[in-house]
């Protein structure tokens, strides 16, 4: 397989220093969509797509 | 226009102007004007990404398309969610944690300043054009419309864009843009509910929408496999998440974006909320055009909605004829209208198609002459429908609102274009390149006058674009060649270890002259270009990674 990854960007040298106090409100910010939260958005997402398409080939239909 | 109608686009226009600029903070430092300072909320970027993204095109075109053909273009955004769950999970923390400013700024780091240079050129060229045809489009229909002067009407759209973008950097075009959404959100239903409420009594909404239906307007899914049609399921869905991906990932006036988020997992929300509305939105303008449709079968609609052109075509031999063939065909239209309603019956549906089928020939046959009279063989005035239409039928005081809103929509693209613009031009190539040991205070009185140049350029461009219609196709396809290719490159980033600073540029050129190959060699339709460039990047960086001997290496 070639090789495929993800690399992890924080490990750049070119990163500058980060703000302490951005550091703090983002650590408190982060917890009002934790990766848990994002991740039940994602098949939120994807469900919600499914139903659209759904709804949009139903509204092509319904009225013929 | 009213007095109230110019009232209406003038207070917009201040207001837009004034509070964005007093909404902005701590723009003092290139930081704060490009970046915000990471401070702005998730729905605020959500909404100035969909506002960045839907420009005066969006709304005064693909109406135009509705009404001229239905509801298909909606197949068009089924890849943008999948897209944005797949630039959440990859693209976004990259850009984020990494802190930059730019998406090519990446680039650099990755493989090398060259490859960063090709693609913020790249990048400039593309969007430097495509900022003044964003311009050009409303300002010429609008211009047409209203009866005003076409270079006045770029004035009015592009100088309030620049001043507050200028001043103001991102967290201005972030602010306007949230209000720019509310004002288009609020004319669209505005508009739906004023068009249904002026149907003759008898025509419900179930009523308008099954004439729609018989005459093929509300196919909003087409299940067909066609590389050559445009509008399919697969093509909107397959080619569709390429090009998403392209834009919303590639793309600095995008990228840009959700890097002023507070947070990275406010970052992905922005992008998001995009995923949930963006559909739903598209319907609905698609759906005003389709209720411009049918609410001109009881109304007769003009031959021609270019009233300049209809003007011309006046004098034009048997044109008189055929106005007045097309206005007894409408009666025809609006009379099989209400018996296909009333009897719901297969010879009411056969009669009610025939009158729109004469209707239609007797307008083809006006364009005919147009086209004969102009020397213009792809004359088409489905742009003008939606203008047009609310002209000459929305009250006073509503006009002036939807042309607040088709103000709004062209400044919100051209306001995140023209910060995009300057954030690359600075970053990319006036620190890296020239003046790398500058202070914070000269690096942000030059970002101010770089906003002016590429606003005052776009400007220039919008005026002579309107009077070269080919520049605009010529653009288009610029953005088309190099999407995909971009994408490819941060994908040979991002996701491979094989990928050399070479390949990544012979990738790059490798991406774009395939895809104008296959743009000028096969009618496969440009949907699916991106696809075609991110395959031929992946697929020429390997091979001159595979001479480079780069597998070797990593191997080792």
């Amino acid at each position: 397989m070639i090789g495929l990854s993800f690399e992890d960007p924080t490990e750049l040298e070119f990163c500058p220093m980060e703000n302490k106090s951005t550091n703090i409100q983002s650590k408190v910010v982060e917890k009002k969509f934790s990766e848990a939260k994002i991740r039940y958005i994602y098949v939120a997402v994807l469900l919600n797509t499914i139903i659209l398409i759904t709804l949009l080939w139903w509204f092509s239909k319904v009225f013929i | 226009m009213h007095p109230i109608d110019w009232l209406v686009v003038g207070s917009y226009l201040t207001y837009v102007v004034w509070s964005s600029l007093k909404q902005s903070h701590d723009t003092g430092a290139i930081k704060g004007y490009f970046l915000a300072n990471r401070s702005l909320p998730w729905w605020a970027v959500g909404l100035s990404i969909m506002a960045t993204q839907m420009s005066a095109i969006t709304l005064v075109g693909t109406t135009g398309q509705a009404f001229d053909d239905g509801m298909r273009f909606i197949q068009f955004y089924l890849g943008l969610p999948l897209a944005m769950v797949i630039l959440c999970l990859t693209v976004v923390p990259f850009f984020y944690r990494a802190k930059v400013y730019t998406a090519y700024e990446y680039l650099e780091n990755r493989f090398d300043s060259r490859t960063r240079t090709l693609a913020s050129i790249l990048f400039l060229v593309s969007r430097g054009l495509s900022c003044g045809v964003i311009i050009a489009a409303p300002a010429v229909i609008l211009s047409i419309v209203l009866g005003w002067n076409l270079s006045l009407t770029v004035l009015a759209i592009g100088v309030p864009t620049v001043i507050y973008t200028m001043l103001g950097g991102v967290q201005a075009v972030t602010w306007a843009d949230v209000k720019q959404m509310g004002i288009i959100l609020i004319g669209i239903t505005t508009v739906i509910i004023i068009i249904v409420s002026q149907f003759p009594p008898g025509v419900s909404i179930v009523g308008a929408m099954q004439l729609a239906a018989a005459s093929g307007r509300l196919t909003t899914v087409d299940f067909s496999f066609d590389l050559k049609s445009t509008y399919t399921f697969w093509s909107g869905l397959l080619g569709g998440t390429f090009l998403m991906l392209s834009y919303f990932g590639c793309d600095q006036s995008q990228v840009q974006r959700y890097l002023t988020a507070r947070s990275l997992s406010e970052s992905r929300v922005s992008l998001l909320m995009s995923a949930f509305l963006k559909i739903p939105i598209q319907f609905a303008i698609l759906l005003l055009g389709v209720l411009v449709f049918v609410f001109y079968n009881f109304s007769a609609p003009p031959i021609l909605f270019n009233q300049a052109q209809f003007e011309e075509a006046k004098n034009q031999p048997r044109f008189e004829q055929l106005v007045g063939a097309h206005k007894k065909a409408s009666e025809n239209v609006q009379y099989a209208s209400r018996q296909f309603l009333l009897e719901e019956s297969e010879a009411s549906k056969s009669a009610y198609l025939s009158a729109l089928r004469e209707r239609q020939e007797i307008r083809s046959r006006a364009i005919q002459i147009v086209q004969v009279s102009e020397g213009a063989s792809s004359f088409s005035d489905v742009n003008y429908v939606f203008p047009s239409f609310v002209i000459n039928n929305l009250p006073i005081g509503m006009v002036g609102l939807i042309v607040a809103a088709i103000f709004a929509a062209a400044m919100s693209s051209v306001s995140s274009e023209l910060n995009a613009l300057s954030t690359s031009t600075v970053m990319d190539f006036y620190r890296r390149l020239f003046r790398p040991d500058e202070d914070e205070k000269h690096y942000l009185l030059f970002s101010k006058i770089v906003t002016g140049i590429w606003g005052l350029a776009a400007c220039a461009v919008a005026v002579y674009a309107s009077q070269l219609g080919s520049l605009i196709e010529v653009v288009n396809r610029l953005g088309s060649f190099f999407y995909g290719s971009l994408l490819g490159v941060f994908v040979l980033a991002i996701a491979t270890r094989w990928a050399t600073p070479l390949s990544a540029s012979t990738g790059l050129i490798g991406g774009m002259i395939a895809v104008a190959v296959v743009s000028l060699l096969t009618e496969i339709s440009f949907l699916w270009y991106n696809l075609v460039g991110v395959s031929a990047v992946i697929l020429v960086a390997f091979l001159t990674s595979w001479w480079e001997g780069a597998f070797k290496v990593v191997q080792d």
